[in-house]
């Protein structure tokens, strides 16, 4: 019979969850994870963070200067 | 026909305990790790810890996949067989058949056709065969084994492979010199885990 496939996607978990998997409490898996991230500092480098999306701020259409002030001069005068 | 996906991301390694298999626990912890699934071993229950049996039980029914290496066979002390890893593969091969959820055991094995004539029980099955190389080991787990997306590729596994290796003087000094204690092994795992993220980047 040849050998099958083994196929999962449960959802992958941080590094201090796998740790507590493995049976440690919360505090110990959280300071090994620490020091396993510094170990792992030696031979690989961080992953840049994804710098966050520049969001557009909404701000109000600026008011349209006139020669006359704040007056927008009529309509019907400028289709004269 | 298509493998049917599940969601148990923990795979049982039943692998030999002595420091000429080193290399294949690594290789199969990073290999592993790579891909999005998590080792589990009979290691993170202490030697002499109560209910090693039910403890023992626990980590292999809890794991959707189990990997078996019988290609070592010695006497302790050159006395006694050890039986340890013949009765952890016939518990998952138990589980795998009896339970209800989907599970998958693979043998490893050194030489092809040695199977047959160590575990006849099992004939008609056909082990995975890597020859003591973990490079072909990686590229058997990378055949066999998918994890959550996104799927590396062998240069990725190779990569998470080696940074890993090159933490194992290191692991191991802080152990007692061994790979093969509890907290040598979770730190393994970590190690493997945190490359993993770095490289594949789950």
């Amino acid at each position: 019979m040849a050998p099958h496939r083994y196929v999962a996607k449960g959802p992958a978990l941080s590094v201090t969850a796998t740790l507590r998997e493995l049976g440690l409490s919360k505090s110990d898996a959280s300071a090994l994870a620490k020091s396993v991230e510094k170990l792992v500092d030696g031979v690989l480098p961080r992953p840049q963070k994804a710098k966050a999306k520049a969001t557009k701020r909404y701000s109000a259409p600026m008011k349209r200067k006139t020669r006359n002030g704040d007056r927008a001069r009529p309509a019907i005068s400028r289709a004269a | 026909m298509a493998p049917r996906i599940n969601r148990n991301n923990r795979v049982f390694l039943n692998l030999p305990f002595d420091d000429a298999y080193e290399g294949v626990l690594v290789a199969c912890v990073s290999g592993l790790a790579a891909l999005g699934l998590r080792a589990r071993s009979v290691l993170e229950v202490p030697a002499d810890g109560e209910h090693r049996l039910d403890r023992l039980l626990k980590i292999v029914a809890d794991s959707g996949a189990s990997l078996h290496d019988l290609s070592w066979v010695a006497l302790d002390d050159g006395k006694y067989p050890r039986f340890n890893m013949p009765f952890e593969l016939g518990m998952a091969v138990a589980i795998a058949r009896r339970s209800v959820r989907p599970r998958r055991f693979f043998l490893l094995e050194r030489e092809r056709y040695r199977l047959s004539r160590t575990l006849s029980d099992l004939g008609g099955f056909d082990p995975l065969v890597y020859g003591k190389d973990a490079e072909r080991l990686l590229q058997l787990l990378h055949a066999h084994f998918e994890g959550p997306p996104p799927r590396p590729d062998m240069r990725q596994v190779k990569d998470v492979h080696a940074a890993v290796e090159k933490l194992v003087p290191t692991i191991r000094g802080q152990h007692g010199g061994t790979l093969f204690s509890t907290d040598a092994f979770r730190t393994l795992v970590g190690v493997a885990r945190e490359a993993a993220r770095r490289v594949v980047g789950r």
